[in-house]
């Protein structure tokens, strides 16, 4: 019994190192702050497993609204930064917080509502027509209010739009997708979401999708690109900057970018790889009004 | 919808089934609530019996300190630890942030004012007759201390429960300080049971977070059966 | 007849600025039964606590003489004293760690240890000898009549009992002066005579006793002297057959009334 007993020692002991979750090999730990949008969808569970195989690091990520992801960042929390907000991603880069930014894929935001349409915009092409048609009508709309990545997105709509939403038919829930498109769903309001969520919580939802994204051939002006922007180790010295580089390298490699090309969620693909091109495409690593 | 019946069936057949998931948050949260209530204790019994049976001057202010520190939001708590231990902050050399150290620095921010409170008002509960009866048998200045304390024993316990239900059901300051993190093989490494709730209920997994909410009452319910228990031993 | 305390002109002035003691005098004879007596807010009470150096005085002091004080020190001469109130004040444990606990107070940490240890081990039905604390507290329990009640707990105890058990703590430590503060105000007939049975034998065995009492018949049974205390003031005091004869002082009179004087 006794080399048996040994023999079960040192199985658990060894279990007990492994189930800490990680033997890591490589050099330190990547830390990425990142929204919850994208974090929620899984996608980046399977990004960084086989990240953390290939270079044997463990990946801890970070998962909050975009304004709070950018600030981490700017602060030297992290080591690198996913978000889907360009211009605050600009506004980093011109601040000198953050290098190599580079273009990884883009997802959509759809408009949604009740399915008794009460402004009547389904089907309608321009979102922005739609979200006219909703201020003129004064159906209820629902905002995240959060200054997140989709929060922005819909300001700006607005703004196109030409239209100052205001009470009483316009709120802001303050929460993130997933309790918005709840609380819109109970509300029977509009509300704009990125596609994602909406599908992963399509079923316990009241709402349908009016007005489309371009990743089903609707508006042009619903495209949300994801941008991964490592933190500047001239700045902050102490962070993982070879490691933030390798997982950008990763994720605009033609693997990482066939990964998130077959990324599924109840069947339906979510996001649109964007990284790789053989034309030169300036415009990503710089912010977009830069000249020389 | 689902409906509620088939959601917490779907919640018990996943803790009877000891998901792994499930498992590893469980354990950090006792890790990091059990490691804050063995640190904030000792602090709270001796200014707890600082307050309730010395004499000295800023008593007032630091009485009036722990019942405002009972008050305070969680959130508040685990940002300012945030701001303290961010790399653009002061502590930020110790690279403390996102782990489960950090936690337990904020849970024990946050609950030494209650267990404080808590174990004073036991304190100067105990008849002020048992102090001079010590006296009147010999007790020195210490042992008079001490006899209050063991006096008082019940209204301890009964702190160090209270604080241990604030901490293991707070969301606030673990999710800011800890950065709710799982690693991708699904083991966590700071995510909680209350902040797992969050995360599950925001992504729609209602049955899971349904789960750890189940959890997390049981828990809190059986701290609460103990204390009742003690309450009824500790009346004289 | 030796002095066991003497007191010269104690004055006691509360924060609030009352004057409780306004120059007392006091010389208490080793083992006697010396009764303080007066109306409520006389101050009886803070008369003994600044004897048992509960407070300090504002003005006065107070010389003890005993025996067996270890040193001078403040602590040692408290040790040999030992004081009853007119409620139990038991703690919230078991009544023979009530009794004990007088006796813990004065032991060492081995000397504790080593008692909670040899109880413990009889709980195992482990045959240890019994320590000599444990030997106190039962011949503590058996003065006041009550031997078996060791393991009942304090707040199962009706008040007369309780008392009992207040009275065996004080004893437990061998005080040479015991101090009594109106120590049956709240019994039953029945338990008081029980309790004044103790004191008596207690005193007879040496304690020098202390009685504050409004009990006129409990002081003329017990106790040898007596002094009356009127605001402060001690104003009449003597030997116990001497105060009460009739006709009496004005004092006397006005204090217990005309009937009571045989």
């Amino acid at each position: 019994m006794r080399p048996m007993k040994r023999v079960v020692v040192l199985a658990v002991c060894l279990w007990g190192l492994f189930s800490l979750g990680q033997v890591a090999w490589g050099v330190g730990e990547l830390v990425i702050s990142t929204t919850t949008s994208v974090y929620d969808t899984g996608l980046l569970d399977l990004l960084n497993a086989v990240f953390g195989e290939r270079f044997g690091v463990p990946v801890k990520v970070i998962a909050v609204g975009t304004g709070a992801a950018l600030r981490l960042a700017r602060e030297g929390n992290v080591d690198l930064v996913l978000v889907h907000a360009r211009e605050a991603e600009d506004e980093f880069l011109r601040g000198g917080w953050g290098i190599n930014r580079r273009d990884v894929m883009y997802n959509d935001f759809v408009l949604v509502g009740p399915p008794d349409d009460p402004a009547g915009i389904g089907g309608l092409e321009s979102v922005v027509e739609a979200l006219r048609r909703i201020a003129e009508r004064g159906a209820r709309f629902l905002s995240r209010g959060d200054d997140s990545g989709t929060h922005k997105r819909e300001i700006s709509l607005w703004e196109v739009a030409g239209v100052t939403p205001s009470a009483p038919w316009y709120m802001e829930s303050g929460k993130g997708q997933g309790d918005n498109l709840v609380q819109a769903s109970l509300m029977g309001a509009y509300t704009l979401t990125d596609r994602g969520t909406f599908i992963s919580l399509r079923e316990r939802l009241e709402l349908l999708v009016l007005v489309e994204g371009p990743l089903n051939g609707g508006d042009p002006l619903l495209m949300n690109p994801y941008g991964v922007i490592a933190v500047n180790p001239a700045v902050y010295p102490d962070r993982n900057y070879v490691m933030a580089m390798a997982y950008i390298g990763f994720l605009t490699s033609p693997e990482g970018q066939r990964i998130i090309g077959e990324f599924r969620v109840h069947g339906e693909r979510l996001f649109v790889p964007m990284a790789l091109s053989r034309e030169p495409r300036f415009e990503q690593y710089v912010p977009q009004d830069w000249r020389r | 919808m689902p409906s509620l019946l088939s959601a917490v069936s779907q919640a018990f057949s996943m803790i009877v089934s000891l998901d792994s998931y499930l498992l590893s948050v469980v354990g950090v949260s006792l890790k990091v609530s059990g490691m804050a209530l063995l640190i904030s204790v000792p602090v709270s019994a001796l200014v707890a019996s600082l307050l309730g049976l010395g004499r000295f001057p800023g008593r007032n202010l630091l009485r009036t300190l722990v019942n405002t520190g009972m008050g305070v939001p969680s959130v508040i708590v685990g940002l300012v630890v945030l701001l303290l231990l961010s790399r653009s902050g002061p502590f930020g050399g110790l690279g403390l942030l996102w782990t489960p150290t950090a936690m337990v620095i904020s849970q024990c921010v946050l609950i030494t004012p209650l267990i404080t409170g808590v174990m004073l008002s036991a304190v100067v509960g105990v008849d002020r007759a048992i102090s001079e009866a010590a006296h009147a048998l010999g007790a020195s200045r210490l042992q008079r201390v001490l006899t209050v304390i063991r006096e008082a024993r019940f209204g301890f316990l009964t702190a160090v429960l209270a604080g241990f239900g604030r901490a293991i059901s707070e969301v606030g300051s673990v999710l800011l300080v800890g950065g709710n993190i799982v690693f991708p093989n699904g083991v966590s490494y700071t995510r909680t049971l209350t902040t797992a709730i969050v995360v599950e209920t925001r992504k729609g997994q209602f049955e899971t977070a349904l789960a750890l909410g189940i959890v997390l009452i049981v828990i809190v319910l059986s701290l609460n059966l103990v204390a009742s228990r003690l309450q009824r031993r500790g009346t004289l | 007849m030796s002095s066991i305390l003497s007191a010269r002109g104690l004055r006691f002035v509360y924060p609030g600025g009352v004057e409780a003691l306004r120059g007392v005098d006091l010389e208490i004879h080793a083992g006697e039964v010396f009764a303080v007596i007066g109306p409520n807010g006389a101050g009886k009470t803070t008369l003994f606590r600044v004897l048992n150096m509960f407070y300090r005085p504002s003005a006065g002091r107070v010389e003890y003489r005993f025996q067996t004080a270890r040193d001078g020190s403040e602590l040692s001469l408290r040790r040999r004293m030992a004081m009853v109130f007119q409620d139990p004040v038991l703690l919230n444990a078991s009544v023979w760690e009530n009794v004990a606990y007088g006796l813990f107070l004065r032991e060492s940490f081995p000397g504790r240890l080593r008692v909670r240890l040899h109880r413990l081990g009889r709980k195992f039905r482990l045959s240890l000898p019994a320590t000599e604390l444990e030997a106190r507290v039962e011949r503590a329990l058996e003065e006041v009549g009550l031997s078996g009640f060791g393991g009942k707990h304090a707040r199962a105890l009706s008040r007369g009992e309780a008392q009992r058990v207040a009275l065996a703590r004080a004893l437990a430590v061998e005080p040479e002066l015991l101090f009594l503060d109106e120590p049956t105000a709240n019994l039953d007939p029945p338990s008081a005579l029980l309790i004044e049975e103790v004191i008596r034998t207690a005193n007879r065995r040496g304690t020098t006793v202390l009685l504050a009492s409004h009990n006129i018949g409990q002081v003329r049974r017990l106790a040898d002297r007596a002094a009356l205390l009127v605001e402060g003031r001690i104003v009449e005091s003597g030997p116990v057959g001497e105060l009460f004869r009739p006709p009496g002082s004005g004092f006397i009179r006005e204090f217990v009334g005309e009937e009571l004087l045989t």
